[in-house]
């Protein structure tokens, strides 16, 4: 049986069309887990007539789920290819890398709810509305699983791996484009799921933020390493980017997680930073209520679109991406 | 379930403000028209960053001046809004050195820094040192104390010489950044008034884009009235 799977989110940005829309929103299933995420361009982007820099990517192989985000940074030429690169990069090489089960989970069948265009636009300002919505057919048929664990391979190596492919990629391009790497500087922040196991795996170069939503607090999942400088950040395309790389494994049982928040730090600004001195158990808290209350995912992900980009909070101007997991 | 009801989630309160430090000259050198040049152009800096959407909800400024005493015009780092344009009077010697150490305390002592679960910290100050003549006290320690903070926080600082009495290998010694020199006649001290400005709202706006790699913070180029001192 083929190994199914999705990608949904950014594409990677192309020179001759524009693939890379202001508002952005995307949505997966994978087992028990589903995934809805968003990503939209910053209030001064908006205002100078510059695109958003941010990319993310949902997507499945298998029994795997990985969610890629990054910041393109705006002091790069070239941001948005960066960003667009590496989480495409990233995470084809990264699920390639991985041990494939021949199991493809049954999923409930898919609820076909009509496409509708939103009266309410994300932004006053949006011309046309994009998104993505697909559907794969339900397995015809399950063969045994294969278990997975963490010990049959090593995460920690494959993200390295996976990042010097992104870089090389970034690269390829740089010279094609005669452009340099720091011209493309992007962060990049990832979580792998386990669908069967539960078995989750972050990464972050850079700022921004993973947090795991739980019942009394929500905490980041992976501390990040930066340089302490408000307004700089470490880049996958930076020549010591292996200094920089944090990740963490961890059981989403064992943690009893409701939800993990991925977000670049155009949201991360906003809720890992007081007052009040709470304010993340309060927006963890709060974010996973909401998502909750919509009864399909794809409705979660266009209030999610419309949430970030009308959200106000003060000297707030940066593009805003966020993906949430929940089960 | 009600999808068309729009999400109520908590967000931060705390802000991210922009410190800009004015550090003026106002040495008995300057009386009369320099020194009324200079108080004009400081007006013209808060009505310009004020028109500024991105700039008026960042910019906290803070005023030293240097003549006869040093001192603190502002009372600490203010919002824009709240900012009065003092009137200047001048007078006495050029103690930069000591509105170096002013400044170093207002820094110690106003600058916030991030602490995730804490404060959302400030951006990297923004110093501007305007003068007209030669220090007439030690700068070099507290150049060098500013200089040792580039750990914890990164400061740049412009200097801009008016006048024919300006010292430009000092001016150049001094600054941690470009340095720049000027007549001081009205037109230039607008202009300068007018660039620092636009220096502010620039990098107010490039601040939402973080930089990878320590790069420097981006200034927009000078006026004609502006000479940078190589």
């Amino acid at each position: 049986m083929r190994d199914r799977g999705f990608i949904v989110g950014d594409r990677v940005v192309s020179h001759a069309f524009e693939t890379h829309p202001e508002w952005c929103a995307a949505y997966g299933k994978r087992g028990n887990y589903t995934v809805v995420g968003a990503s939209v361009v910053g209030r001064l982007h908006l205002r100078d007539h510059r695109g958003r820099e941010d990319s993310f990517l949902i997507r499945s192989r298998g029994e795997w789920l990985l969610i890629a985000a990054a910041d393109g940074l705006g002091s790069a030429r070239l941001g948005a290819s960066g960003s667009s690169l590496a989480v495409s990069a990233y995470s084809e090489y990264f699920l390639g890398s991985l041990p494939s089960s021949p199991e493809c989970p049954t999923e409930a069948k898919p609820k076909f709810t009509p496409l509708r265009r939103e009266t309410a636009q994300p932004h006053e300002e949006a011309a046309e509305e994009y998104g993505c919505l697909f559907w794969f057919r339900e397995s015809r048929k399950n063969t045994p699983a294969t278990p997975v664990s963490s010990q049959q391979f090593d995460l920690e190596t494959i993200t390295r791996q996976s990042i010097e492919h992104a870089r090389s990629i970034i690269s390829g391009w740089a010279d094609r484009s005669r452009a340099t790497m720091s011209d493309f500087a992007t962060t990049l922040i990832s979580f792998l799921i386990n669908s069967r196991t539960g078995l989750c795996f972050g990464l972050q170069l850079g700022d921004g933020a993973v947090v795991g939503v739980r019942d009394d607090e929500s905490t980041l999942l992976v501390k990040p390493r930066l340089t302490g400088e408000v307004g700089e950040t470490p880049v996958i395309t930076q020549a010591d980017w292996q200094d920089w790389v944090v990740t963490g494994t961890l059981s989403w049982e064992k943690e009893q997680l409701h939800a993990v928040l991925i977000m670049t730090d155009g949201v991360a600004d906003d809720c890992l930073y007081g007052p009040p001195g709470n304010i993340l158990n309060l927006f963890g808290q709060d974010i996973t209520r909401e998502i909750h209350r919509s009864a399909w995912p794809d409705r979660s992900a266009r209030k999610l679109v419309r949430w970030l980009s009308t959200y106000r909070s003060r000297s707030s101007w940066d593009d805003r991406t966020m993906v949430i997991v929940f089960q | 379930m009600d999808d068309t009801v729009e999400m109520n989630v908590s967000l931060s309160q705390g802000l991210r403000r922009l410190p800009v430090f004015l550090l003026l000259d106002i040495s008995g050198s300057m009386m009369g028209a320099p020194v009324q040049a200079v108080q004009e152009g400081v007006a013209l800096f808060k009505r310009e960053v004020e028109s500024d959407t991105f700039a008026r909800e960042t910019v906290w400024i803070g005023v030293i001046t240097f003549g006869r005493q040093v001192s603190n015009l502002t009372g600490g780092l203010v919002p824009i809004e709240q900012f009065s344009p003092p009137i200047l009077d001048a007078g006495g010697y050029t103690p930069l050195g000591q509105a170096m150490r002013l400044l170093i305390e207002l820094l110690d002592r106003d600058v916030k820094k991030s602490q995730i679960g804490g404060e959302k910290g400030d951006w990297k100050p923004l110093v501007f040192i305007l003068t007209d003549g030669k220090p007439t006290d030690n700068w070099q320690g507290a150049r060098e104390e500013i200089l040792k903070r580039k750990d914890r926080k990164i400061v740049q600082v412009i200097t801009v010489g008016c006048g024919p009495e300006i010292d430009e290998t000092t001016l150049r010694e001094v600054a941690i950044g470009p340095s720049f020199r000027m007549d001081a006649d009205s037109v230039s001290f607008a202009a300068f008034f007018r660039w620092i400005s636009q220096t502010v709202k620039t990098v107010s706006k490039s601040l939402s884009q973080p930089q990878g790699e320590s790069l420097p913070t981006p200034i927009p180029p000078p006026p004609e009235a502006l000479q940078y001192i190589p």
